[in-house]
């Protein structure tokens, strides 16, 4: 055989081997050595004997600054998301008319007092329904969990009358350009689909959270009180806040004490200066290799540089001068989380202060460094034995329904709540800092 | 003096993976939260060695054992110190094999020379010395008391028997056909209407091209390649392209199985093969359960290849049938457990923990 070849990857054997081989080592295709192009932030981690990869929390640590001012940089997603809709191919409902539709149960609803939320956790995307919409996809998933014979669209005309035809028809095309629903085509396919479990919140550490708070009438330090005692709660997020001048390298060098812990991610809380500015920042990866994000107060401008990619650390620039705990608490729509594990944590838990500890200024062990209730001393006593005491984690079973104005919030499932400031100081009274209205559907200051 | 009760000399738990795989961090992050001691954990990465310090077997039973060491090296770039953890073959209270190689340390106690074609001889008959004992000692981490899968099964794992062991069970397989002639290949093209794919038999392969990588995939095969084909060549596998409604990939643990259904086929870039993710609007991955009959038949197949853990991949087609693909004894399942909410992590930690 004389003919040549240009299989890719095979240019050093001749033609004659080539064409002899499987057919598709003639089609060698191109992967990177890992499945994303950007480059990966991982660490190795002795305790784990393996390497572990920079990961955020699936909800938001402490709630310090006021996201709504912020301006976003470096956000990509816009120009991106036009060509990726692009080759979605979509459902149409005048071929489905007749079959049952089912929502994808990756989504979840949550019906407000005026309106309700649907929650697609699956690519984090809430959209307000009416309320009527939620009954009607509610009802279709009773039938479903009843093993009872579903609804198709024509049904629902039928139930609804030929006059409200027009309306349902604007409801479904909302449900398949969004890709929320899909139809059934067989009889078995009507209990395949179970709705997902979030009945249990099971994660693996004592403690998730660890918010230290420090200022310079602080006598306790981090690196010899709190960072020893990390690992026996399995502490994987912390959140260090500095309401003192921090110079950089030389008062954050003990952060590289971390490699004894399981802390997958560490976000700091500082006071501005001038290394803080964007333009001066020079992190060596290698030297901090789990900070995710620098957030600066008392700063000259309000901005939020998102981190493009894992190598990169999110930095947040605010205005506010955060010169306490007592700024924390701040609810509102930058605050809510759409992922899977925070509804499953909603659903069962207080999404504030579930394996969630504090250590105040004064070194003190609270469930939140805002909050007055006091369980111990850093320095005095062990964070794993008071963390597994029942009175230390009374509060993590105040679930959404049983607090005030909340339990008819379309945002419950999704909102990371408050319990250090609440409405007259009750225990289950309405964050004081959220200004939402669930039965006006208003946001106020 | 009396022997100490097993359970306190038995309590390490020796893992077989990769450094870099999530499922093993987050399964030993759920050992060390439930008071397993990081010492007691035994990680033996890929590109680690194992060495085999002694193995008696004694007069008796009971005092058989083997004393092994892992040299591990720092994977972190800031040091590259290394250190070595000793354990006993009767200290083990659990082995999981979960991905990787038991990467036993032989020839290279040798001197690195060049070795002659006499040589040769001698390095063939050490490797297969090297491949019996690490036969046996594979043998040996099976009888350890939790045992989650082993080496020899999931190098043996061979797909086409696979295929077959499905097909025995009553499960559904796309039509196989393995030749090596051209008019073989022709006749089964036309067969199923032009519609084929080829894939590897049981393996990929992976061409590094500096720092870019190549490697085999699934390929739909088209008029044109068959033309090219020469009367005879390597022994090809060909297989008919089943349109999928959406794809089921399930994990199977001790009689339990979790499935979700992926719906790749509302997305052009997932089409052929869900692997080509699609980072921004992700395929809908929802919680499945296989009807009764095909939970069944998958139970007896994966007994009958002996594994105690395991994924599978199915298509269920547009006219509603389940074709089974696939069985892999090392595949992912944080892609099943995070969307079905399952915490399967934590129930292997909680098997080998326990």
């Amino acid at each position: 055989m004389k003919r040549k070849h240009s299989f890719i990857g095979l240019e050093h054997l001749s033609a004659s081997y080539a064409y002899k081989l499987p057919l598709n080592y003639r089609k060698l295709e191109y992967r990177s050595i890992d499945a994303k192009e950007e480059p990966v932030l991982d660490t190795y981690n002795k305790l784990i004997d393996g390497v572990t990869p920079l990961t955020g929390s699936s909800r938001l640590v402490s709630k310090m600054v006021d996201l709504r001012r912020l301006r976003v940089s470096n956000n990509v997603t816009e120009e991106a998301n036009e060509n990726v809709y692009d080759q979605l191919i979509y459902a149409r409902l005048d071929e489905n008319l007749s079959k049952p539709f089912y929502l994808y149960t990756c989504c979840f609803v949550t019906e407000g007092a005026e309106r309700s939320l649907l929650i697609d956790t699956q690519r984090e995307e809430f959209y307000f329904i009416p309320n009527v919409l939620a009954g009607i996809l509610k009802a279709q998933q009773d039938l479903a969990e009843k093993k009872k014979p579903l609804c198709s669209f024509n049904d629902l005309v039928k139930q609804y009358g030929e006059e409200n035809a027009v309306y349902l028809k604007q409801y479904f095309e909302f449900l398949l350009e969004n890709q929320l629903i899909f139809f059934l085509e067989f009889g078995w396919e009507a209990v395949a689909f179970p709705k997902v479990d979030t009945t249990k919140y099971i994660s693996a550490p004592l403690i998730e959270h660890v918010i230290a708070d420090i200022d310079s009438h602080s006598t306790y330090s981090i690196e010899d009180d709190l960072f020893p005692q990390l690992l026996e709660i399995g502490c994987q997020y912390l959140e260090i806040r500095f309401f003192q001048k921090v110079v950089f390298q030389k008062d954050l060098q003990f952060l590289s004490r971390l490699a004894n812990t399981l802390v997958k991610s560490v976000e700091l809380v500082l006071p501005y200066n001038k290394w803080g500015a964007a333009s001066n920042i020079k992190i060596s990866r290698e030297d901090y290799p789990w900070l995710s994000k620098l957030s600066f107060y008392n700063a000259p401008f309000d901005k939020l540089y998102l981190a493009k990619q894992s190598s990169d650390i999110t930095l947040l620039y605010t205005t506010e001068n955060l010169v306490s705990a007592s700024h924390c608490g701040k609810i509102n729509k930058w605050t809510f989380s759409g992922n899977l594990p925070m509804i499953t944590l909603n659903s069962n838990h207080n999404s504030c202060l579930h394996k969630s500890l504090g250590i105040d200024v004064q070194g003190r062990i609270k469930n939140c460094p805002s909050m007055a209730n006091s369980f111990g001393d850093i320095r005095a006593d062990s964070l794993k034995v008071i963390a597994s005491k029942d009175s230390f984690q009374s509060k993590w079973a105040i679930t959404k329904d049983q607090i005030d104005t909340c339990k008819i919030c379309e945002f419950r499932q999704i909102c990371s709540d408050c319990r250090a400031f609440t409405k007259n100081n009750e225990l289950k009274g309405k964050p004081a800092k959220c200004g939402y209205d669930p039965y006006t559907m208003k946001w106020e200051d | 003096m009396p022997d100490l009760p097993q359970a306190l000399i038995s309590r390490k738990i020796f893992i077989n993976t990769l450094s870099y795989d999530e499922t093993t961090n987050e399964v030993i992050r759920y050992l060390l939260s439930s008071g397993t001691k990081s010492a007691d954990i035994i990680r033996l990465n890929l590109g680690n060695t194992i060495e085999l310090n002694t193995y008696l077997l004694g007069t008796n039973q009971e005092k058989s054992d083997a004393e092994f060491q892992v040299n591990k090296t720092n994977q972190s770039p800031a040091s590259s110190n290394s250190n070595t953890t000793k354990f006993k073959l009767s200290e083990l209270k659990a082995y999981w094999f979960r991905k990787g190689d038991l990467g036993l340390k032989a020839l290279s106690y040798l001197p690195n020379e060049l070795p002659s074609q006499q040589d040769k001889n001698i390095s063939q008959v050490l490797d297969r010395e090297k491949k019996a004992l690490k036969s046996h000692l594979n043998n040996c981490l099976t009888n350890v008391p939790k045992a989650l899968d082993n080496l020899t099964l999931a190098q043996d794992s061979n797909k086409i028997t696979q295929l077959e062991f499905a097909q025995k069970v009553g499960l559904q397989i796309p039509e196989t056909l393995i030749t090596t002639k051209r008019q073989e290949a022709l006749m089964f093209f036309k067969k199923h209407q032009g519609k084929l794919i080829t894939k590897g038999i049981n393996e990929l392969l992976v061409v590094a091209k500096g720092i870019d990588h190549y490697a085999t995939g699934t390929n739909k095969v088209k008029a044109s390649d068959i033309q090219l084909l020469p009367d005879s060549f390597y022994p090809t596998l060909f297989q008919k392209l089943e349109e999928k409604r959406y794809e089921i990939r399930s994990f199977y643990f001790f009689g339990e199985i979790y499935s979700i259904a992926i719906f790749s086929q509302e997305d052009a870039q997932t089409k052929i093969d869900f692997r080509n993710y699609n980072d921004q609007t992700p395929n809908r991955n929802i919680p499945f359960i296989l009807p009764n009959g095909i939970k069944e038949k998958t139970i007896q197949l994966v007994k009958q290849l002996g594994l105690d853990s395991c994924s599978l991949d199915f298509i269920v087609t547009p006219t509603g049938e389940f074709i089974f693909l696939e069985v892999n004894p090392v595949g992912q399942f944080g892609m099943v457990s995070y969307p079905g909410n399952y915490y399967l992590e934590n129930k292997v930690a909680e098997y080998l923990g326990k």
